[in-house]
């Protein structure tokens, strides 16, 4: 899910893992090496009319792999003055404070206050950083993540969205080898060679 | 910096000044008009698109709209943001225009 870093892309021979038993069966607990990697800009551009919004399916606009032996490394950056607030599940919005209805209301237009709980905005994940400052990880068949883009603004707005999708390639391990990663753990977490990457429901606490 | 230069000789119609590539906007940074015509000419530069929202709007965002007596040269600094479709109207011919724009 969602967040911000400013770590370099996934690269050859680092490893991955999913940690979490909400991802599909194929990566859910497992470690992987990635192989070979591609890097694909992806832009996205919308008009939207003061204090509207639209919603971007991301699985919808060819951000999900097709392959159980991929993964998406994606990272996001936008021009335009808009919020963007990360939705997962679909119905709901992922970034919310812990106190009851500290939450962006449904249409974020009909609550000046609280529509600015849990969005991003060009300043947090600037259009031209490299690479964009937003991260986000999809595999096949994960749950949909929807982007709602609101127009804060006086005028009608354009949005262009630049996303670069570090196209991974997944290899499973051999036994000896996922030995090894698991004895050196966090070494290799500290050295960069190992990302953990935890299901959104473990990152909102919803399970341990 | 992309300059646009045009000579309109159209009137009452809309003519086009640029088309913004979908990923990208452009600041006005220069604009200048000169009425060529026998008398007064009314010129609007407006920026126009339609929204992908729900209300899927017509937008005519009108970015300058100035009366020039004939003969009448003006330069404006004023910058401003391009998104969509640049278009130009007057209503007496020939009107020159020259734009300067800047990548935003």
């Amino acid at each position: 899910m969602p967040f911000l870093t400013n770590d370099p892309l996934l690269k050859e021979d680092n490893y991955v893992f999913f940690r979490g038993g909400d991802f599909p069966d194929h990566v859910a607990n497992k470690i992987f090496k990635i192989g070979f990697t591609q890097q694909i800009p992806r832009y996205i551009s919308k008009f939207i009319a003061n204090g509207k919004y639209v919603d971007i399916e991301l699985d919808k606009v060819g951000l999900y792999p097709e392959s159980v032996s991929t993964l998406f490394e994606l990272r996001f950056g936008f021009k335009g003055n808009v919020l963007l607030y990360p939705r997962y599940p679909t119905t709901q919005y992922f970034n919310v404070l812990e106190k009851s209805g500290f939450t962006p209301p449904d249409d974020p237009s009909t609550d000046p206050d609280k529509r600015y709980i849990g969005c991003y905005t060009s300043v947090d994940a600037p259009f031209d950083a490299n690479p964009p400052l937003l991260a986000e990880y999809t595999v096949k068949n994960f749950d949909t993540i929807v982007y709602r883009i609101y127009a804060d603004s006086i005028e009608d707005e354009k949005v262009v969205i630049r996303c670069i999708v570090n196209r991974c390639q997944l290899i499973e391990l051999d036994e000896d080898e996922e030995k090894e990663v698991k004895e050196n753990w966090d070494d290799y977490i500290a050295k960069g060679i190992l990302r953990i990457i935890p299901h959104p429901k473990l990152i909102r606490w919803e399970v341990r | 910096m992309k300059d646009v230069f045009i000579e309109i000789t159209d009137v009452d119609t809309d003519v086009e000044l640029l088309e913004c590539p979908p990923i990208k906007m452009f600041r006005i940074v220069k604009l200048q008009i000169d009425n060529r015509s026998g008398g007064d000419a009314t010129v609007e530069i407006a920026d126009t698109f339609t929204t992908n929202d729900d209300s899927a709007k017509s937008v005519r965002d009108v970015k300058f709209r100035e009366t020039l007596s004939t003969g009448e040269k003006m330069n404006i600094d004023e910058e401003k943001i391009v998104r969509g479709r640049l278009v130009a109207k007057v209503s007496a011919q020939p009107v020159r225009i020259a734009l300067g724009l800047e990548e935003v």
